[in-house]
């Protein structure tokens, strides 16, 4: 027959399932069913220009 | 007998509690990608965090100097530009128009201080050639506009710097989000040489393009 200690230890086992599954539920619930946002302060890009034109200087020119 | 059931009825206390714990692990990270948001009753509470918003714009993003020669007839002869935040422009030895020309503004739009960083697309000598008398230069020069704005950064404020055209350059560590110092200017200066690469350079619109880029500040 099945000793006593054998059942004993597996009510106990049962019963340690038990509260280990409520821990990983309430720790599941809070840790992936609440949306975590990754960091969205992406990188901003602008530009700006600066522009010119050169004209060919006769030799010797300039403002007097 | 009796020990026989009690084994019975533990064995598939256990099991079941196995069971229980792999279904409820399996099924909420099944819920996790259609989680909705709805409150399952009429009333509920919703946390909000508002994230930060980058937002980096050239307010005043042209500085167009027009067309103008090099005077020659200076010992040394070459023509400088130069901006000067929403001073007007200066031109010295050649006869380009300052009308209308002032620095480029940069502002922190978003609601966090940024990283600035600038970048360009050109150095002198790729506007003007290389100059056997070294009389060429393009530089730029960051200031605030509004006081406290730029503060760290590779750049010191107003000084002027090289453009290195495969640098980009940290110019504010932090470059503040708040409306009364989110602001700087940057102005260039340019040295033109008489003796540029006028086979190649001479009659030619040349821009140089401008970039900022800007990370939340650390």
């Amino acid at each position: 027959m099945v000793s006593e200690k054998i059942i004993v230890a597996l009510i106990v086992v049962a019963i340690l399932l038990s509260v280990v599954s409520i821990a990983v539920t309430i720790s599941t619930v809070n840790t992936k069913m609440i949306p975590r946002f990754s960091n969205l302060n992406l990188p901003d890009e602008d530009s700006g220009r600066v522009s010119l034109r050169i004209s060919p200087t006769p030799e010797g020119f300039g403002a007097g | 007998m009796e020990n026989r059931t009690l084994y019975i009825l533990a064995f598939l206390a256990v099991s079941v509690a196995v069971i229980n714990l792999s279904v409820t692990y399996l099924k909420i990270n099944d819920f996790r990608e259609a989680f909705s948001g709805f409150a399952a009753s009429d009333t509920g509470t919703i946390n909000i965090t508002v994230l930060g918003s980058v937002n980096i714009n050239f307010i005043r993003n042209a500085i167009d100097w027009g067309t103008g020669v090099v005077y020659t007839n200076n010992s040394n002869p070459n023509a400088t530009l130069t901006t000067r935040g929403n001073g007007q422009g200066l031109v010295v030895g050649g006869n380009w128009s300052s009308s209308g020309v002032y620095g480029l503004i940069i502002a922190n739009n978003g609601s966090v201080n940024v990283t600035l960083n600038l970048s360009t697309d050109k150095n002198h000598t790729d506007l003007f050639g290389v100059a056997p008398s070294g009389l060429s230069a393009l530089q730029w020069n960051i200031t605030d506009k509004d006081s406290g704005s730029c503060a760290g950064g590779n750049l010191a404020l107003n000084t002027f710097y090289d453009v290195n055209k495969t640098v980009s350059e940290i110019a504010c560590t932090q470059l503040g989000s708040a409306s009364s110092k989110n602001e700087i200017f940057l102005d260039f200066y340019i040295m033109i040489p008489a003796d540029y690469d006028a086979a190649a350079k001479a009659n030619l619109n040349q821009q140089v393009a401008i970039y900022a880029n800007a990370t939340v500040a650390p």
